[in-house]
C-alpha cells in the first residue's frame, strides 16, 4: 500500500503552520502548564498540610493570606487546593465529554456521507430534528436512569454535543466521496468500510481534532451551567463550574468575597480562551485553502 | 426562492409532529410522575387528581388525546404543575417578555459584534484586536451566570445606574440584554472577522480596489455582503435560543420569561408544558433558519436555493 494520502498535505507542514500561529502556541503552553499544575499541585499542597476537603471553620471566608494563598470558602476550605482538584475534574469532563461527542458524531456523520443518497438525507434530517429538542431533557433523562455520577455526566454532555461534529464529518466525507483516490479504491473493489478505515479516517481526523479543541470549552461551560442548576458535579466532588457557581451565590451587595468568584472565573477563562486559540490555530493550519 | 420557502414551510407540520411526539414520550419515560413531589394526598384524592389529568390511562391513549387537542385547536393542554393554568396561557404570558428581551440582546450583539469583526479584519494591528480579545474573553470563556452576576453587582448595586431586577420599563431591559447578548456578540465578531478576511482576499475586492473604489465603500458595500454570511448562518439558531429565553439570565434578573419553563417543566415532569416549550422553540428555530437561508441567497448572488 502506498503512503497515506492526505488531502491536507503532510502533517508536518500543517504542524509547522500551527507553530507559526502565536496565539495558538501561547494557548498550548498555558494549557500544558495548567494541566500539569492540576495533576502535580495537590500532592505538593498535601506535603504542606493543605487538603481540598479539610474543613476549618476558623478560616471561614478568609481572604487570600499566608496560610490560604487564594483565600478560603464558606467552610474554610482552601481555595487553591479546591481549584486544583476542580481543574482535574473540569479538564477530564471537557476532554472526555468532547471525545464522546466527536466519536459518536464523527461515526454517524461519516456513515451518512458514505452511504449517500436517500439514507444520507434521512440520517441528516434526524440530526436537524434533534437540534430542535431541548437538551435539558436528555441530561435529566440520563441522570434519572443512570444515577448522578461523574461518568453519567460525561455521557450526557457527549450526547448533547454530538450533532455539530456529525454535520462536519458528513460534509467532509461528502467532499471526499467523489475524489479520485476514493473512486480508485472503489474501482479496485474496496467496500465502504474498507474505504472509510483506510482512506477517510486519516482525512477526517485532523478536522475533528481541531473541532475537539473547540468542543472542550463548550462542554466545560455546559457543565458549569449544570452545576449552577445543581445538576452537575455533586459535592464533595468539585469542578471549576461548581466553584464559580458557589462563588456567585456567595456574592451579596453587603459583603463581596471577590476571591471566590475571581479565581475560579480566571481559571475557567484562561483555560477556555487557550483552548479556543489552539482550536482556531489548528483549524487555520489545516485549512486546505491555505495549503502551500 | 418563493418556491423554496413554501416547500420548507410545508415540511414544518411534519417536523413539529416529530418533535412533539419525541418530547412527549421523553418526559413520560422519565421516572416519577408530576404529582410525586406533592405532599402525600389521601389515596382517593390522588386517584381523582390523576383521573382529572388522564394520567390513569395508558401512555398511548394520553398521547392520542393530546395530539387531538393540538391538531384540533392548537391546545397544548393544562399544565400539570400550575393549577388551573393552560400551557397556552403560560406561554402567552412569558413568550412576549422573552421575545422583547431576546430582540434587544440580538440587536446589541450584532451592533457590537459586526463592527468589531469588520474593523479587526480591515486593520489587523492596533487596539482593535485587543478589544475583540476582551470581547471573546467575556463572551466565550466565562459562564453566563458569572457575567450576569458581575454586571448586576457593578451597575445595579455599586454604581446604582440601573434597576437590579424586575421587568416593565426600558431600563429593566439593559443589563439582561447585555448579559444575554455578550456571548452572541463574541461569536459574531469572530465569524465576521474570518468572513471579511476571506472576502477581502477575493477577486471582486481586488478589482474594486483597482477601480479606485473608496476603501470604506469596498469594506461595507462590497466585502461585507459576502463577509457577513458565516455570521448569518450562525445567527439563525442563535436567535432562536436567545428569543425563547435563558434560564440563567431570567433567574438572576428576576424576569418572568420562558427560559425557566424549559428547565422547570422537565424537573416537574410537566409534560404538556415541556411539549409546548419544545414546539415553540422548534418553530422559532425553523423560521429563523429559513430566514437565514433567504438572507444568504439575497446577499450572495451565487447562491441558488432549490
Amino acid at each position: 500500500m502506498p503512503a497515506s494520502i492526505h488531502a491536507f498535505g503532510s502533517v508536518d507542514a500543517a504542524l509547522s503552520r500551527f507553530r507559526r500561529e502565536p496565539l495558538a502556541r501561547a494557548g498550548l503552553i498555558v494549557l500544558v502548564a495548567l494541566a500539569a499544575t492540576c495533576v502535580v499541585g495537590p500532592a505538593i499542597l498535601d506535603r504542606l498540610g493543605i487538603a481540598a476537603r479539610t474543613i476549618d471553620l476558623e478560616a471561614q471566608f478568609e481572604p487570600p493570606s499566608f496560610h490560604h494563598w487564594l483565600g478560603a470558602d464558606r467552610q474554610g476550605r482552601d481555595l487553591l487546593a479546591r481549584l486544583l482538584e476542580g481543574g482535574r475534574l473540569s479538564l477530564a469532563i471537557g476532554i472526555l465529554g468532547a471525545s464522546v461527542s466527536l466519536a459518536l458524531g464523527g461515526a454517524y456523520g461519516a456513515a451518512a456521507g458514505l452511504a449517500g443518497g436517500r439514507t444520507d438525507r434521512t440520517m441528516m434530517r434526524v440530526v436537524d430534528l434533534l437540534y430542535g429538542l431541548p437538551y435539558m431533557v436528555i441530561v435529566i433523562l440520563l441522570g434519572a436512569y443512570l444515577g448522578r455520577s461523574v461518568l453519567v455526566l460525561f455521557l450526557a454532555l457527549g450526547l448533547v454535543e454530538w450533532l455539530t461534529p456529525a454535520r462536519i464529518a458528513r460534509g467532509e466525507v461528502a467532499r471526499f466521496r467523489e475524489r479520485e483516490f476514493v473512486l480508485a479504491a472503489r474501482a479496485l473493489g474496496s467496500t465502504n468500510r474498507a474505504i472509510f478505515r483506510r482512506h477517510l479516517v486519516r482525512n477526517l481526523l485532523p478536522v475533528l481534532v481541531a473541532y475537539l479543541a473547540l468542543t472542550v470549552p463548550r462542554v466545560i461551560l455546559f457543565e458549569a451551567f449544570l452545576s449552577y442548576l445543581g445538576l452537575g458535579v455533586q459535592p464533595p466532588d468539585v469542578s471549576w463550574g461548581l466553584l464559580a457557581a458557589d462563588g456567585v451565590q456567595a456574592l451579596t451587595p453587603v459583603r463581596v468575597y471577590w476571591w471566590l468568584v475571581l479565581f475560579p472565573a480566571a481559571a475557567l477563562a484562561l483555560t477556555l480562551l487557550s483552548l479556543n486559540w489552539v482550536g482556531e490555530g489548528l483549524r487555520a493550519a489545516l485549512d486546505p485553502k491555505r495549503r502551500a | 426562492m418563493l418556491r423554496f420557502a413554501v416547500r420548507r414551510l410545508a415540511f414544518l407540520p411534519v417536523a413539529v409532529f416529530v418533535i412533539l411526539s419525541a418530547a412527549f414520550f421523553l418526559v413520560r419515560t422519565l421516572p416519577g410522575g408530576p404529582f410525586d413531589r406533592e405532599r402525600s394526598l389521601p389515596p382517593a384524592v390522588q386517584k381523582r387528581v390523576r383521573e382529572a389529568y388522564h394520567l390513569d390511562e395508558p401512555v398511548w391513549r394520553q398521547y392520542v388525546r393530546y395530539l387531538e387537542g393540538v391538531a384540533a385547536d392548537l391546545d397544548f393542554g393544562p399544565s400539570t404543575r400550575y393549577a388551573n393554568r393552560s400551557v397556552n396561557g403560560l406561554l402567552a404570558d412569558s413568550l412576549p417578555t422573552s421575545f422583547a428581551l431576546g430582540a434587544a440582546a440580538l440587536a446589541f450583539a450584532v451592533l457590537l459584534g459586526a463592527p468589531i469583526g469588520v474593523w479587526s479584519a480591515a486593520r489587523p494591528r492596533g487596539a482593535l484586536p485587543l478589544l475583540s480579545t476582551t470581547l471573546a474573553l467575556v463572551g466565550v470563556a466565562l459562564p453566563s451566570f458569572v457575567v450576569a452576576s458581575l454586571l448586576l453587582l457593578l451597575f445595579g448595586f455599586v454604581l446604582e445606574w440601573l434597576p437590579v431586577a424586575g421587568w416593565g420599563t426600558p431600563a429593566h431591559v439593559v443589563l439582561p440584554a447585555i448579559a444575554l447578548g455578550l456571548p452572541v456578540a463574541a461569536v459574531v465578531a469572530r465569524l465576521v472577522r474570518v468572513g471579511m478576511i476571506d472576502a477581502l482576499s477575493q477577486d471582486f475586492a481586488r478589482t474594486a480596489r483597482a477601480d479606485g473604489v473608496a476603501p470604506s465603500r469596498i469594506l461595507w458595500r462590497h466585502a461585507f455582503r459576502i463577509g457577513c454570511l458565516p455570521a448569518v448562518s450562525y445567527l439563525g439558531p442563535a436567535a432562536a435560543s436567545v428569543l425563547t429565553g435563558s434560564f440563567v439570565v431570567e433567574k438572576i434578573f428576576a424576569i418572568p420569561g420562558m427560559g425557566a419553563h424549559f428547565v422547570n417543566s422537565v424537573l416537574n415532569r410537566d409534560a404538556p408544558l415541556l411539549v409546548g416549550c419544545a414546539v415553540t422553540y422548534f418553530v422559532v428555530l425553523y423560521v429563523m433558519n429559513l430566514f437565514s437561508d433567504l438572507v444568504h441567497a439575497g446577499l450572495d448572488p451565487r447562491i441558488r436555493l432549490r
